[in-house]
C-alpha cells in the first residue's frame, strides 16, 4: 500500500512507450572465468542498445576491445588479440525478441526469457537467456548472468593455459534503458 | 543450507509424491555397446525405436538390434508411421526405416545448421519436418514446401509438430503454437496474448477430438480444444514448479509429462488433484516418452536405459513420510475406501488415485507386544481391528470406540480373522470360532477338532466356513455340530487352509499351503492347480478379481478363471516378481481393484490390466536370405537357391519381455509347432514348394492361445524342373528318340539296297559272262582252234577256264586292287582277242600308284565288254579300248563308233556301276560320250590301309 503513490511517479516513461525506443543510458557488462588456477574478470560500461517494448525486439551491443580490469595487461593483450581477436571482430551482439509480453507501463519486476542470436567471435548462436526486468522510476533495468562457452564461439584456448583459462564464462549485464526521445 | 529451502518447499507442495506407477528399468544392450536412448517411437506392429547420439536402434525389450549399419549418425527425432518409423540424422538426412530396410526422404544441408526437431507423416504420405532454426518443411512425393517467418510462421525454431484428425498440422515454436493448413497455409496463431501460459511451446500432443495439448518452458501443461479455446492448468493446483515439459501425452485417464528436471509426471484426469512423480526411478531429465499399444508409458532420459510405467498398476510407497512397507493387514470398505494397519495404528486411503486429504490414521490403544492382523471396515468409516493376543477392537469416526476380550466373552484373544456380516462379526481366534452381534453377545460356534483357525467366512444360510489349522474346511453353523467338507484331498489327510474368499457368484474359495487353489461346492471341495510354482509359495490371501479368483503367495500374484480353467501369472504381467506381504493383506476394492500390501508398499492393480496382457501378439520384424535382407511381403516368389532363411519376431515390449517364449511353425515343412525363447529361427536347404511361417507368443501357464501371426512365401523350383521346362524336356526326347529311329531305318533301308544292287550287279557280270554270244563266240572260236590247233585249244579252254574262277573268286568282294581286276581284264581280253584277232587293241597305261588303289571287281570287264558289244571293230580301223589312270581315277575310253544293228543297250551296265559306287565314295562316275570318243571315269578307292 506504501508503494501506491510511486505508481504514479514514472510519468516520463509511461509517456515515452507510446512513443516507442528505449534506449541504453548506463550500462555495466562484465564477464568472470574461474579457472582452477586463475580467476579472470573483465567489465566495461560502454555497452549500447536499444529495446521496442511494443514489438518485444531489442539489440545490445558490445564493443569488445573495451573490457577492462584483467590480472595484468598483458592479459588484456592476450584476450584482444589471441581469444576473443577483437580487431577483426571487434563487437559482441546479442539482438532477438523477447519470448514473454512486456509490460512496461508498471512498476514491478518480472522475469522474460530474451530469445535471439547472439554473436560473439564472428560465431553466432541462437540463445534464449533470462533476464529480470525491474521497471522503476528511472528507467527500465535489465540484468541477466549467464554462461557463454568458448567452444561455441569458436575461442579455443591453448593446452598450456587451459587450467588458467575456463570453459565457459560466466557473463554479467546490467543494462538501464530509458526512453530515447527523454534522453538528453 | 540455503539452497535446500526450494526441495524443502517443494517436498512440503508435494505431500502425496510417494505414489507412481508401477515403473521397470530396462537395461539396453546391443553386443557390446549400450546404446543411449534419448527419442523414442512406437511402431504400428507395437516395436519400440529408439535414437540418440549412438544411433537408430529398435527393441522389443529383451533383445535390442541396431537399425542401420555402422557408423550411425545420431538421431535427433524419431515418428512412426504405419510401415516403420521416420528417423531424422544429425547428418541433415531424414529416413523411412521400415524392417531391414531404409530410404532416404530427404537431404538437407540446412538441416545440419538447424537441427530437426520433429518429425511427423500426414496418412496421405506427406513428411512434414520441423528444424530448430529452418522453421517448417514439408514434402509430398516430389513437391517441397516450407515455412518460415518470412512466410509468417510464428518462428523459425520449431519444438515440436501434430496433427489434429482433420488433417491440420500443429506447430509449436519459441513463439507459441501455429496451426496450418495441410498445404502449409497458417491458419492460426496462439501465444500468451490468446491465453497460453507461455510463449515458449516445447511439446504437443494432439488427441483424437481435436484437442491440442501443449507443454511450455515455465507455464506447465495448457490445452485448446476443437473450438478454439484456451484451457489453464490441467491439475487443480495451478501453479507449475516442475520447470519445461519436455515431451507429453495425454489420454482419456492420464496426463503424462516429460519434464527436465523432474523426472516423469502424471495426473490423473479424473481427479486431476496434483502431479505425480516418480521416485523409485528418478531420473531428473525425461527426454522423451511414448504410450505402448497396451496402455504403458516408455520414457527414456538419454541414457543406457528404458522405463516402462503401468498406469493400470499404482505403487504408494510412502504416504506424508510414512513408509507404507510394513503393513501388517488390509482391508476395503464399500464407500471406496482402503484401511491398513502398521504397527498400532490404522490407516485410510482414498480410493481416487491420490487424495492426500482423505488419509487419515488413528491409533489403536493396544496392549504391549501384541499386533494387528486383520481388519473389516464399514462404508461409515468404522473400521474393526483383529489383534493378536488383545481382542477386537472397533475404531469409529464418530467416537464409537470400544474393545473386546475374552472377558467379555471372545473365545480367544488371539484373533487370526474377523469379518463382517450383516450387523454380525465372525471370528477365527487360535481358540475357535465365535459370533458376536449388538443385539445377541457372543456365541460360541463348535468346530470339531478344530482349536486354530486361520479364516471365517460367513455364508447367507446363516452358516459359515472355517479354514483350520489340520482339520481342513468345515461348515459350521451357531448351536449345531460343524461338518468337516471332503475333497479330494481326504485321502491324504486333513490339511491346513489359510484363506478364504467368496466370488460375486457365490463361489467360495479356500487356499492352504500346497492345497493349490480349492473350491467348494456343497460339501466338497476340488483343487487345481497345487503343482503351480505360485501355488507352492506360502499363501498371504485369495480375493475375487474379475471374473476369477487372485492368488497372493510369497511366490507371486495369479489369476484363476474358472470359466477358462486358465492361470495367468499376474505378478508377470505387471513386472511384479519377487513381491512378498503378509497374512491377509489382499482385498478388492469397490471399483473391483486388487490392494496389495507388499514389502514395496501398497500396490493397486485394476482389473484393465487383465485384458492388455492377454492382447499380445506377435510381429514379424524382417526375414534375410543368408545375410541379405529380404523384403517383407505376404506371398513373396524366392529362387530355388534361395532356402537358408532366417527370420526374426517380436512381440510388442510388455512389463516381462524376458519371461516371453516363443512358438512358431513352418506350415508346409512339417508344421511342428516349437517354442523358443530366440527371437530368431533358421531354415536350411528347403526344398521348392509353398511355405507359411507363424508365431505367436506361448501361452503362459495354460492359459489361451495367442493368434498366429505370419506371412506365406514360395520357394520356386530351378526353371528346369518347372511344368514348361518338363514339358520341353518331354519334347526333346520324343524327337530325339524319333531321329534316331529314322536314322536307323535309312541305314536299314540303304544296306538292303547296296544288298540288292550288288547281287543285280554280279548277276548283271554274271550275266555278260554267260552271255549266249560270248560263249557262242568263244565255243565257235574253240572248235576253230580244235581243228587247226589243238595245243592252243587246251590253251584257250584253260583260259576260259582261268576266266570263270577268277569271275567266281572276285564274285563275292567288295573291292578288288586296281593290278587284280586288271589281270582279270587281261585274261578277259585276251578271250575276245581270239575271237576279233587284230580288229581289237587294249591299252593299259596304269602306273604303280594306281594299281594299287582299288576299284569294284569286274567293273574294266563290263566297261570293255560294253565298247566291244556296241562299237564297230574293222581290220582297217581296229577298235582300241584304252585304261590310263589319273590321280584319282581310272579312265576307259573307246573311240565312238556305234554300230547300227545288232545289240541293243540294256543300259544295265552302266547303271548298275553307278550304283555300286554311289555306295562306295560320293566321287561320280562320270560318262562322257561325244567328239568321237566314249569315255568312262571311274573313281580310285584308296588302297587298303
Amino acid at each position: 500500500m506504501l508503494l501506491a503513490p510511486l505508481v504514479l511517479l514514472p510519468l516520463p516513461i509511461l509517456r515515452a512507450q507510446d512513443g516507442g525506443l528505449l534506449q541504453v543510458v548506463r550500462s555495466q557488462v562484465s564477464f568472470v572465468s574461474d579457472a582452477p588456477l586463475e580467476q579472470i574478470q573483465a567489465s566495461l560500461r560502454t555497452a549500447k542498445g536499444v529495446m521496442d517494448p511494443d514489438a518485444r525486439t531489442f539489440a545490445i551491443q558490445v564493443p569488445v576491445s573495451d573490457f577492462d580490469g584483467f590480472n595484468s595487461p598483458l592479459q588484456r593483450e592476450h584476450f584482444n588479440e589471441n581469444y576473443l581477436e577483437s580487431a577483426v571482430h571487434p563487437k559482441a551482439v546479442f539482438k532477438g525478441r523477447v519470448i514473454e509480453s512486456l509490460d512496461l507501463r508498471s512498476i514491478g519486476t518480472s522475469v522474460v526469457r530474451a530469445k535471439g542470436t547472439f554473436s560473439l567471435h564472428g560465431v553466432e548462436r541462437e540463445r534464449i537467456i533470462e533476464c529480470r526486468i525491474a521497471v522503476g522510476p528511472d528507467g527500465v533495468r535489465v540484468t541477466s548472468t549467464f554462461p557463454v562457452l568458448l567452444e561455441d564461439h569458436a575461442i579455443r584456448v591453448p593446452r598450456v593455459v587451459q587450467r588458467k583459462v575456463a570453459p565457459e564464462a560466466t557473463v554479467t549485464v546490467d543494462l538501464l534503458f530509458r526512453p530515447k526521445s527523454a534522453g538528453p | 543450507m540455503r539452497r535446500l529451502w526450494p526441495v524443502l518447499a517443494f517436498l512440503w507442495a508435494c505431500p502425496g509424491w510417494g505414489q507412481y506407477p508401477f515403473t521397470r528399468s530396462f537395461e539396453l544392450q546391443e553386443g557390446m555397446r549400450r546404446p543411449r536412448a534419448e527419442v523414442l517411437a512406437v511402431a504400428p506392429d507395437g516395436l519400440l525405436w529408439l535414437g540418440g547420439p549412438d544411433g537408430l536402434f529398435r527393441t522389443d525389450g529383451e533383445l535390442t538390434q541396431a537399425a542401420l549399419p555402422d557408423p550411425m549418425p545420431p538421431v535427433t527425432a524419431l515418428s512412426s508411421d504405419e510401415h516403420g518409423v521416420l528417423a531424422a540424422l544429425g547428418n541433415g538426412v531424414v529416413l523411412h526405416v521400415h524392417g531391414f530396410f531404409h530410404d532416404t526422404v530427404v537431404v538437407r544441408p540446412d538441416f545440419l545448421r538447424s537441427p530437426v526437431t520433429s518429425l511427423l507423416r500426414h496418412p496421405d504420405g506427406t513428411v512434414w519436418v520441423g528444424t530448430y532454426g529452418a522453421g517448417v518443411h514439408w514434402m509430398r512425393g516430389s513437391t517441397r514446401g516450407w515455412s518460415t517467418t518470412a512466410k509468417g510462421l510464428s518462428d523459425d525454431h520449431v519444438n515440436a509438430l501434430g496433427r489434429l484428425p482433420d488433417g491440420r498440422v500443429v506447430v509449436a515454436t519459441d513463439a507459441g503454437v501455429d496451426v496450418l493448413d495441410p498445404d502449409g497455409g497458417i491458419r492460426t496463431h496462439y501465444s500468451q496474448a490468446e491465453g497460453l501460459p507461455d510463449n515458449l511451446v516445447l511439446s504437443l500432443h494432439c488427441d483424437e477430438q481435436g484437442t491440442i495439448w501443449g507443454g511450455t518452458d515455465r507455464g506447465g501443461v495448457f490445452s485448446i480444444d476443437a473450438q478454439g479455446d484456451v484451457g489453464g492448468p490441467l491439475a487443480r493446483d495451478t501453479s507449475w514448479a516442475f520447470g519445461p515439459v519436455i515431451r507429453l501425452w495425454v489420454d482419456q485417464a492420464f496426463a503424462w509429462v516429460a519434464t527436465d528436471r523432474h523426472g516423469l509426471l502424471t495426473l490423473d484426469l479424473k481427479d486431476r488433484s496434483e502431479w505425480y512423480r516418480s521416485m523409485e526411478h528418478a531420473e531428473g531429465r525425461v527426454t522423451d516418452l511414448v504410450r505402448c499399444n497396451d496402455g504403458a508409458i516408455w520414457w527414456c532420459s538419454g541414457k543406457e536405459r528404458l522405463h516402462r510405467s503401468d498406469p493400470d498398476v499404482l505403487v504408494v510407497g510412502d504416504h506424508e513420510q510414512v513408509d507404507l512397507k510394513g503393513i501388517s493387514a488390509l482391508a476395503t470398505s464399500s464407500d471406496g475406501r482402503v484401511h491398513f494397519a502398521m504397527g498400532d495404528r490404522v490407516y485410510t486411503h482414498a480410493i481416487a488415485f491420490a487424495d492426500s486429504a482423505a488419509f487419515t490414521s488413528r491409533r489403536t490403544a493396544l496392549k504391549p507386544s501384541t499386533a494387528v492382523v486383520t481388519l473389516s471396515a464399514e462404508a461409515k468409516g468404522e473400521v474393526w481391528v483383529g489383534t493378536m493376543g488383545d481382542g477386537v477392537h472397533r475404531l469409529s469416526p464418530t467416537g464409537g470406540d470400544f474393545h473386546l476380550t475374552e472377558r467379555d466373552g471372545l473365545v480367544n484373544d488371539h484373533v487370526l480373522r474377523i469379518r463382517r456380516a450383516g450387523d454380525a462379526l465372525w471370528m477365527a481366534t487360535l481358540g475357535g470360532a465365535g459370533r458376536w452381534s449388538p443385539s445377541e453377545g457372543f456365541t460360541r460356534i463348535p468346530v470339531p477338532g478344530g482349536g486354530f483357525l486361520y479364516d471365517i467366512l460367513p455364508l447367507d444360510d446363516g452358516g459359515a466356513i472355517v479354514a483350520s489349522d489340520g482339520a481342513g474346511l468345515l461348515r459350521v453353523r451357531p448351536g449345531t455340530t460343524g461338518t468337516p467338507l471332503v475333497g479330494q484331498d481326504a485321502g491324504a489327510g486333513p490339511r491346513s487352509y489359510y484363506s478364504l474368499c467368496q466370488g460375486d457368484d457365490g463361489t467360495v474359495w479356500a487356499l492352504g499351503p500346497g492345497t493349490g487353489l480349492c473350491q467348494v461346492t456343497g460339501e466338497r471341495v476340488r483343487c487345481v492347480g497345487s503343482d503351480h510354482p505360485v501355488l507352492r509359495g506360502e499363501p498371504l490371501g485369495v480375493a475375487p478379481f474379475r471374473s476369477g479368483v487372485a492368488v497372493f503367495t510369497d511366490q507371486g500374484l495369479l489369476l484363476y478363471e474358472p470359466a477358462s480353467g486358465h492361470f495367468l501369472d499376474l505378478g508377470a504381467s505387471c513386472g511384479l516378481q519377487g513381491v512378498d506381504g503378509e497374512l491377509n493383506t489382499m482385498a478388492r476394492d469397490a471399483q473391483g481393484a486388487l490392494w496389495l500390501a507388499t514389502d514395496r508398499g501398497l500396490i493397486r492393480i485394476r482389473p484393465e490390466l487383465v485384458e492388455r496382457s492377454r492382447a499380445a501378439k506377435a510381429g514379424i520384424l524382417g526375414w534375410t536370405w543368408g545375410l541379405e535382407p529380404l523384403p517383407l511381403v505376404d506371398g513373396m516368389r524366392l529362387a530355388h537357391d534361395q532356402d537358408l532363411l532366417t527370420i526374426q519376431f517380436f512381440v510388442p515390449p510388455g512389463a516381462d519381455p524376458q519371461a516371453v517364449r516363443f512358438e512358431h511353425r513352418l506350415v508346409g515343412y512339417d508344421n511342428a509347432v516349437r517354442t523358443t525363447r530366440e527371437r530368431q529361427v533358421t531354415y536350411a536347404r528347403l526344398i521348392p514348394g509353398r511355405y507359411r511361417f507363424e508365431v505367436r507368443p506361448a501361452a503362459t501357464d495354460g492359459g489361451a492361445a495367442h493368434p498366429w501371426t505370419g506371412f506365406s512365401f514360395t520357394i520356386q523350383r530351378p526353371w528346369w524342373r518347372r511344368p514348361w521346362a518338363l514339358v520341353l524336356w518331354l519334347a526333346v526326347l520324343t524327337a530325339l528318340l524319333f531321329a534316331f529311329i529314322r536314322l536307323r531305318e535309312e541305314r536299314i533301308r540303304l544296306r538292303d539296297r547296296l544288298e540288292k544292287d550288288r547281287v543285280r550287279f554280279q548277276l548283271e557280270a554274271l550275266r555278260s559272262q554267260v552271255n549266249p554270244h560270248f560263249l557262242f563266240n568263244s565255243f565257235n572260236t574253240l572248235i576253230e582252234l580244235i581243228e587247226e590247233e589243238p595245243r592252243k585249244a587246251v590253251g584257250h579252254v584253260e583260259q576260259l577256264s582261268t576266266f570263270f574262277r577268277n569271275i567266281l573268286q572276285v564274285r563275292e568282294r567288295e573291292l578288288i586292287p586296281v593290278e587284280e581286276e586288271l589281270r582279270l581284264l587281261a585274261t578277259y581280253f585276251d578271250l575276245e582277242k581270239h575271237r576279233f584277232g587284230a580288229r581289237i587293241a587294249l591299252l593299259v597305261n596304269v602306273d604303280e600308284q594306281a594299281r594299287r588303289h582299288r576299284v569294284v571287281p569286274l567293273t574294266l570287264q563290263l566297261l570293255v565288254e560294253n565298247a566291244l558289244k556296241h562299237n564297230v571293230a574293222t581290220a582297217a580301223e581296229p577298235l582300241t579300248v584304252s585304261v590310263e589312270a589319273t590321280v584319282r581315277e581310272l579312265v576307259v575310253r573307246n573311240p565312238l563308233r556305234p554300230r547300227d544293228v545288232g545289240h541293243r543297250s540294256t543300259g544295265y551296265g552302266l547303271e548298275s556301276i553307278r550304283q555300286r559306287y554311289t555306295a562306295l565314295t560320293d566321287r561320280p562316275v562320270q560318262v562322257l560320250a561325244g567328239a568321237g570318243v566314249f569315255e568312262v571315269r571311274i573313281p580310285l578307292i584308296d588302297p587298303e590301309p
